[in-house]
């Protein structure tokens, strides 16, 4: 019995030091948001609360907050559904139809990820700048879809081949066409997968600054990283409120969904663990 | 309908070079017989029957369902599993686990674009005729293995095929099932009349619902009859031990003739033959031969005769109505299967073969029958 409750004890403390350590800047990032001068780097002042930083950061025009989030939801939800359309298709023909050398096609996806974002920035810029997409929605959107594409196409590629050969002969059996397998059986099949990895692919676009910072010019295709770190040119002195505030409400989207679709997440990236 | 497979040859290339899973086939499968392809793990009789499903193309040869090609290599026709209308039950069912029994059941007549109340109408008929219609709301998840196995031959009998592929269906299920349910499908194949290919690895399952079976080797058909055929006239000895349980005995020995008399030796023993017509020999190419006998063809004689030999009893498995013996002849092993029960490990016996129902192989690679 002591043993069990060491363990118990253990097992709590440990958790408890990885939360906090987690959630810290978290928890100090909502409390600057909430605060009436948030100036932190003075330690004397007494927290005194308000609202006002979030009403600020959605209400005053001139910020732009609400068309950052509009553009960062839509340029992430664009291009995390198409990249997992398309690594669906791909991991699809990958295992299960007889192409020659799809394991070379696997490292080749998988060496075109490791380059670096930096690397292709200012190529990606000339491209972009030539075509005159500069600040609009594709000149992020392409780009997210190439980086997003390889981590997508190996999470589906795994999930994929867990599912049983067998439902495949089975739809061609029963007479589905090859389209047919995929959108009555296979997506189906797969969805709590194709859900997660929708899910990463939209937190990895939804996060990413780079390409954001280099390839829009204002708050017409800005995303909220971005508007964020830009906050502070805009008035000269570092607003921190409106920068904590900001930064909260656009952690919201990912945790909401997170919290929604919890069960399916876990299902789809623990599903094949276990034979089931 | 009636299938005849011509020639049918299927070559995968794998990283140990060419694997010839289906080598050069012929068959022909009558009008609603059920027809088993019984073989070894690795023998291709999962390829054969996922060639006559249209699954895979094979490397050369011809496919025929009744008077129509639906497969030539040669003559570049190939049939789509759609447009064969065959059906086919895995061994591990295959249900689709996103949808429901009834939707599960009516998958195939959707894809057909069969009208709402014809669909209704056959999946409650197939549902009454294997009773599972208590279940068309459930999930497969929710089944048991029976369940499963029933719901799997549900969809594919809902659409009619003209021919039913089975794939080792029944291995997924508890011994007791399996059993009840061996006996269900044969009613159901008889009831329903359609052509059925059945793929199995267990011979007492072959030999329990086969009309003919097919003995599988290497890809090739080794023997082909019903099942009275392969267990009376085994044509090698590969066949001869693939079939009957307890198997059959392998003792290898010679036979010579003198004077139209045949002599059976083994080791140092020397048997007359009682009458040397018994055999109907049909070539004797070298003296050397191994003599096939099913346990239960072996006599256990009170009093030694010229006829009869002494072996120990090595131990002893009752197993109710009967009892097998092991014995040990020299460096021979011998399984007895005698409904006497008295006796008991170190005990020895006389034992006489039933010459009328030896079989006698080649002493070769084949080992090919002689008799």
């Amino acid at each position: 019995m002591k043993e069990e409750r060491k363990k118990i004890i253990l097992i709590l403390l440990i958790s408890i030091f990885m939360l906090s350590f987690c959630l810290l800047p978290v928890i100090y990032m909502v409390i600057i948001s909430l605060s009436k001068n948030p100036d932190f780097l003075s330690a004397e002042k007494t927290l005194r609360f308000t609202l006002k930083n979030y009403f600020d950061v959605l209400s005053v025009r001139s910020l732009h907050f609400t068309d950052y989030l509009k553009n960062s939801i839509a340029v992430s939800t664009i291009s995390a559904a198409l990249s997992v359309f398309i690594a669906a298709l791909a991991a699809y023909s990958i295992t299960r139809l007889n192409l020659p050398g799809k394991v070379i096609l696997l490292f080749f996806v998988l060496v075109v990820s490791m380059f670096p974002q930096i690397s292709l920035v200012g190529w990606l810029f000339k491209l972009m700048a030539e075509l005159g997409w500069i600040n609009t929605y594709p000149a992020l959107i392409l780009p997210y879809i190439g980086w997003i594409l390889p981590l997508s196409l190996w999470i589906l590629v795994s999930y994929f081949s867990q599912l049983p050969k067998e439902l495949d002969k089975q739809a061609l059996i029963d007479g589905c066409s090859r389209w047919q397998i995929l959108f009555k059986v296979l997506f189906p099949v797969a969805l709590p997968g194709l859900f997660s990895t929708f899910l990463l692919a939209f937190i990895f676009a939804f996060n990413e600054f780079m390409f954001a910072l280099m390839l829009t010019a204002d708050h017409k295709a800005r995303t909220i990283p971005v508007g964020i770190a830009l906050f502070q040119g805009l008035h000269g002195e570092i607003p921190w409120g409106n920068i904590m505030s900001a930064a909260t409400i656009a952690t919201l989207p990912v945790i909401i969904l997170t919290i929604v679709f919890q069960k399916r997440i876990v299902q789809g990236l623990t599903r094949g663990a276990v034979k089931g | 309908m009636k299938l005849k497979l011509g020639n049918l040859t299927k070559k995968f290339l794998s990283i140990r070079g060419e694997v010839v899973a289906v080598n050069n086939i012929n068959l022909e499968i009558e009008d609603k017989e059920f027809f088993v392809l019984l073989g070894p793990s690795g023998c291709g009789k999962s390829t054969l029957l996922n060639l006559i499903a249209g699954l895979e193309k094979p490397t050369s040869g011809e496919i025929w369902f009744a008077e129509k090609l639906i497969v030539s290599m040669e003559k570049k026709i190939f049939f789509t599993p759609k447009e064969r209308n065959v059906a086919m039950v895995f061994q591990s069912y295959a249900l689709y686990p996103h949808l429901s029994v009834f939707e599960n059941i009516a998958f195939p007549l959707r894809i057909m674009k069969t009208k709402e109340n014809m669909v209704k109408e056959a999946v409650k008929k197939v549902t009454s005729t294997l009773e599972i219609f208590d279940l068309l709301s459930v999930k497969p998840a929710e089944l048991s293995g029976g369940e499963k196995q029933r719901v799997a031959i549900a969809r594919a009998i809902v659409r009619q095929p003209e021919i039913f592929l089975l794939d080792e269906p029944l291995s997924n299920l508890d011994a007791q099932l399996r059993l009840s349910t061996r006996a269900e499908l044969k009613n159901l194949q008889r009831h329903l009349g359609v052509t059925t290919v059945y793929v199995t690895h267990d011979q007492v399952e072959a030999m329990a619902l086969g009309d003919r079976i097919a003995v599988l080797k290497d890809g090739k058909v080794v023997q082909v009859g019903t099942p009275a055929e392969l267990y009376e006239r085994p044509a090698n000895t590969f066949v001869a031990a693939f079939i009957g349980s307890p198997p059959m005995n392998f003792i290898e020995g010679s036979l010579f003739e003198e004077k139209g008399i045949f002599y059976i030796i083994i080791d140092n023993l020397r048997i007359k033959m009682p009458d040397s017509k018994v055999w109907n020999l049909k070539r004797l190419k070298s003296k050397s031969c191994i003599f096939g006998i099913h346990p239960e063809d072996i006599y256990i004689r009170r009093e030694k005769t010229v006829q009869n030999f002494k072996t120990r009893i090595i131990s002893v498995e009752p197993l109710g109505r009967d009892m097998i013996l092991h014995t040990s002849f020299g460096e021979h092993k011998i399984l007895i299967l005698t409904k006497e029960t008295e006796f008991k490990e170190g005990d020895t016996v006389n034992i006489e073969f039933n010459w009328q129902k030896t079989h006698i192989f080649e002493k070769s690679e084949n080992g090919e029958r002689i008799n």
